[in-house]
């Protein structure tokens, strides 16, 4: 019976696994509606990372990935470029421009994405505890089309005033608890800076012409206006609809930054160290500083 | 620092219990014949004489200059002991076929298989190569040894001939 | 040390100390239970000459320990493993712990039955191979289901379904995998049986499934490939070869390529008493299979590249290693070895033996279609296949063993190596960085038996390297950034085994002729080590280099570091 039993399987399985071979003809997929939700819930806005570098002969790639994300989920993404590693070190001749950051930097080292390889991402930082933080470029869409579904415990709210004659930057952020939230939260305030201009490497292009010297990064982390971990955030549980104020009202723009291309970037996260989700984003928020 | 410290005296108390077991059969695993054809390990016999089993690999110095080692004197022991050596190379594709080409250019005379998905060195329990089990007449695993050393063959034949006598043995 | 970590690390003692009691209570009629297990762990220093920087985290280790159980036809067993974190080098994902192997095996008679985790390859491992080192920290054991079916002597089928393991978990995509094999001497056994020559054909096929969660691209969910493989075995020679095609695969890896992917892959060899020759050659074009086509590094590769270049063991033979690359490569390796008998002019009283191995790789030779013009986005590119590209890496080396005499040996080597490091190590064309390596290396070993039992070992070893770099790239600092051109290098070593349970080894290495000159420094390690019967441990302290660490096709970089070791194998 056995004899008979066994080569049938084989044969049927044989039959299955062969028959479901997919051979992809067009690789554009057909354009679906993006998910729209209750207009009564506040939904996470999310947090995209690109961990990039200006000899990164693949990061391009990426970085066309995060600019269809935004087209796709307008209003429903904010983007960081995060430059820091091995592929952001610079050299007097090809690539003479520093978009490194000390708060770039600590976050590379604290999720290890050197140690990876770029271009890689974090998206609203989940991975904790499953060891999987960093997300290649490929996964970035159907993770962000995950989180954002998923109802807000804060909303963010960002007011910028800025001085142009003393380069001085004003930002109060004012976070509002959705729910009650019992756990530890920090605020992190960001600066970011568009449309910057300088040297790329781009495998993509016929070799000899890869690198390209008037590529357009987007995002470009410039600094953390409180600090790359940030302040403390309802100290004590807070209900729902308790809303708190953190203004920082003295960040001086650096002059090499063009104001009108800057934005502040803000999101809270899940400081506790003991929590399943420690460093998950929460929400987060982004606005022009002009 | 201090973690160090009391690892490795947590280490040290409970090695006290890790001795090899004595008295165990050769566990089944399937390994190939240079020649291409399965066999099962818990087929290993030697007629009521002791076999050493050594595991070893191309790529690895120690194994080849202990089965170098042995094999100086392996005529001699065979005929004082009747003992059979039966190397196992843990190569994978990478240098499996090196095994042939090394045990022909060596001159080796030992019943040569190769275990290429590593499943009789897991049955084994062989965390790294060079590891050289006895196996008495009765087909019991009675002593192993881990790595190579200059002169580690010595124990071995001394432990061959004591088996062979049929008296017990020690580490 | 926190008490978790204690306890992480006692467990794995007490429950092995458990299991050896509750055998010597169980005999032999209740099956027979072993295992064994193995710790490293360091504690690391900041050392700001070697830019070796730990973190914070300065206590590091990596643990496991396997129990088995076997009864006639049935065994079991399961692994622990524990990594908080792990140590450097090593991908940061392992940390943790837990038990992300166990299995139930049944063998009877023509059936061999696996449930839970297992190891397997199909052939060559050029479709499928689950397979761990645990060394190297590289284990993709699958999690499913296999048969094994032998219905007539000389017929081997395997059936395997399961997942990949992925850190502590499994990865996202599911592998289901069939393979034949047909020794036809055995088969024919009673016509065929005293046949010299033997035949042996085998076939396969993997398909992987993972869902297209992807709104920017159609993603194919199902993904076959299949394989095809013949060998042939008379005396001292020996021929094999598989042929390998996969369907579109598009991959982080590939940089999500829709081509379809080709393999070929033959080596022979033979072999008389004193005397072997072998040659292998490949051919691959974008063959990276892997269970997740987002994952990287050595997660969740189903198959398996082989890399037929000489797996050198000295140091700094190995310290520009090659690595396969899945997406194309062409090249072979072909090795001879000769062994002048006793009595000969050059064979003196003890022999010599003399190996002279040769390899080469390139790059395949590919016309990629302008992505304008590409509106369907296959990212497709043609390949010429009676041309190669840009040369990998070449080594040439030659090996001499000979005694002199009772008490004295020696080994002299020499090795000519050229590697295309931009490409091979860091994905980049970037030549000004990373650039191409030719390097001359040599090697003196003596081993001085002084009396049974007793030996010291000398190895003294030059890299000596030219590297083809138009300037030293400058970072914000100042600082000159050559992490990848560190001049030359001599390596001295000595090993004392007193005794054959002990051995003691000093060794330094002298980045001497470094174009930096504050890099010129010593390496410098001394290690302790005792072997008593399965168990080994051993004690070391010193700096390790940064360097490239090649596994599985893929290199990752291993930083510096510097510290204090302890390693402990053992097996019960």
């Amino acid at each position: 019976m056995k004899k008979i039993f066994f080569p049938l399987i084989v044969l049927i399985f044989i039959s299955v696994t062969m028959g479901s071979c997919d051979f992809v003809q067009n690789a554009n997929p057909e354009i679906e509606p993006t998910f729209t939700g209750s207009t009564s819930i506040v939904y996470k806005k999310v947090l995209v990372e690109d961990y990039t570098g200006h000899k990164c002969g693949n990061c391009p790639t990426a970085a066309d990935m995060l600019k269809t994300l935004e087209t796709q989920y307008a209003g429903k993404i904010v983007p960081l470029a995060i430059h820091a590693g091995f592929f952001s070190t610079i050299n007097s001749t090809t690539y003479p421009t520093d978009f490194r950051t000390p708060a770039g930097n600590a976050y590379d080292t604290q999720f290890g994405i050197s140690s990876v390889g770029n271009p890689n991402g974090l998206i609203n930082r989940v991975g904790h505890g499953s060891g999987g933080f960093i997300k290649a470029y490929s996964l970035w869409g159907s993770e962000v089309a995950q989180q954002i579904t998923q109802a807000a415990k804060f909303e963010i709210k960002i007011k910028n005033v800025y001085t142009s004659g003393s380069a001085n930057l004003k930002t109060d952020i004012t976070v509002k608890s959705l729910v009650k939230n019992t756990g530890i939260y920090k605020l992190v305030v960001l600066l970011t800076e568009d449309s910057v201009i300088a040297e790329q490497l781009d495998y993509r292009l016929p070799s000899g012409s890869q690198l390209v010297p008037n590529y357009e990064f987007n995002h470009v982390l410039r600094g953390s206006i409180n600090s790359e971990w940030g302040d403390a955030i309802f100290i004590t549980p807070s209900n729902a609809n308790d809303s708190i104020v953190k203004s920082y009202p003295n960040f001086t723009i650096n002059p090499i930054f063009r104001p009108k291309k800057c934005h502040v970037i803000a999101y809270v996260y899940d400081a506790d160290p003991s929590s399943a989700t420690y460093y998950e984003v929460l929400q987060a928020e982004e606005a022009k500083i002009e | 620092m201090k973690k160090l410290l009391i690892l490795s005296s947590a280490v040290i108390l409970s090695l006290s219990a890790f001795k090899t077991s004595d008295g165990d059969k050769i566990p089944s695993a399937t390994v190939k014949k240079l020649d291409g054809s399965s066999t099962n390990s818990n087929t290993f016999v030697n007629s009521g004489k002791p076999m050493i089993i050594s595991f070893w690999a191309t790529w690895c110095k120690p194994c080849k200059k202990e089965l170098d080692a042995i094999n100086e004197e392996y005529a001699e022991l065979v005929k004082e002991t009747g003992v059979k050596l039966i190397a196992i190379s843990i190569d994978d594709a990478r240098s499996s076929g090196k095994v042939v080409t090394d045990v022909k250019v060596k001159g080796w005379t030992y019943e040569v298989y190769i275990d290429e998905n590593q499943d009789f060195k897991r049955a084994m329990n062989v965390n790294n190569v060079p590891h050289t089990f006895l196996v008495d007449g009765e087909g019991n695993i009675v002593w192993s040894h881990n790595s190579y050393a200059e002169g580690d063959e010595e124990k071995l034949f001394e432990n061959v001939r004591k088996l062979a006598n049929g008296e017990k043995l020690s580490h | 040390m926190s008490v978790k970590l204690t306890s992480r690390i006692l467990f794995i003692f007490s429950f092995g100390w458990f299991c050896k009691t509750a055998k010597a209570q169980l005999g032999n009629e209740l099956g027979s239970v072993h295992g064994n297990f193995q710790i490293d762990a360091a504690y690391y220093q900041k050392d700001t000459i070697i830019d070796a920087d730990p973190g914070s985290e300065l206590f590091r280790y990596n643990a496991f320990g396997n129990i088995n159980y076997q009864k006639g036809g049935f065994s079991a067993g399961v692994r622990y493993e524990s990594y908080n974190p792990p140590l450097l080098g090593y991908l940061p994902g392992y940390k943790g712990s837990g038990i992300p192997y166990r299995f139930a095996r049944y063998k009877h008679k023509d059936i061999d039955i696996t449930v839970g985790n297992f190891y397997e390859q199909f052939g060559s491992g050029i479709t499928l191979r689950a397979y761990e080192n645990r060394g190297l920290l590289y284990d993709n054991a699958l999690d499913g289901m296999r048969v094994i079916f032998t219905p007539k002597k000389g017929i081997t089928l395997k059936g395997v379904v399961g997942k990949q393991r992925t850190y502590f978990s499994l990865s996202p995509g599911t592998v289901r995998g069939l393979d034949g094999e047909v020794n036809i001497m055995e088969l024919f056994d009673s016509i065929l049986g005293k046949s010299k020559t033997k035949i042996i054909i085998g076939g396969s096929f993997v398909s992987k499934f993972q869902e297209d969660q992807d709104p920017t691209l159609v993603l194919p969910e199902n993904v076959g490939t299949s394989a095809g493989r013949f060998t042939i075995i008379r005396g001292g020679f020996n021929f094999n070869a598989e042929y390998a095609y996969k369907i579109n695969d598009p991959s982080y890896q590939n940089h999500f390529s829709y081509k379809e992917g080709q393999a070929l892959i033959a080596s022979t060899s033979y072999g008389m008493d004193g005397f072997s020759i072998m040659f292998s050659g490949k051919m691959l074009d974008n063959m990276s299979f892997r269970s997740d086509r987002n994952a990287q590094n050595t997660i969740d590769m189903i198959n398996y590249h082989p890399d037929f270049s000489k797996f050198h063991t000295y140091s700094l033979m190995a310290y520009y290693p090659y690595a396969t690359q899945p997406n194309g490569e062409v090249g072979g390796t072909g090795e001879v070895q000769y062994k002048f008998k006793k009595g000969t002019f050059l064979g003196g009283k003890y022999g010599m033996d003399i190996t002279v191995n040769g390899s080469a790789y390139y790059a395949l030779d590919t016309i990629g279609l302008d992505p304008s013009k590409d509106s369907i986005r296959h990212f497709q590119y043609t390949t010429n296949y009676s041309d190669v590209g840009d040369k990998y890496y070449h080594d040439f080396n030659i090996e001499i063993t000979k005694k002199i005499s009772k008490k004295l040996k020696i080994t002299a080597m020499y090795a000519n190596q050229f590697l295309n490091q931009s490409i091979v190590q860091f994905n980049t064309p970037d030549k000004e960085e990373h650039p191409d390596i030719t390097s001359h290396i040599g090697v003196l070993d003596i081993t001085w038996r002084y009396k049974t039992g007793s030996a010291i070992r000398f190895e003294t070893q030059g890299f000596f390297g030219s590297y083809d770099y138009k300037e030293h790239a400058k970072d914000a600092f100042g600082k000159t950034n050559i992490t990848n051109n560190t001049g030359s290098w001599v390596s001295e070593l000595i090993e004392w085994t007193p005794t054959t349970h002990w051995s003691i080894t000093v060794a330094d290495q002298y980045n001497y002729n470094n174009p930096e000159p504050s890099k010129r420094v010593h390496y410098y390690f001394g290690m302790l080590g005792y072997t008593n019967g399965p168990t080994r441990i051993s004690i070391s302290y010193g700096r390790q280099r940064q360097g490239i660490f090649c596994a599985g096709g893929v290199c990752r970089f291993v930083p510096a570091s510097s510290g204090l070791s302890l390693s402990i194998s053992s097996s019960f």
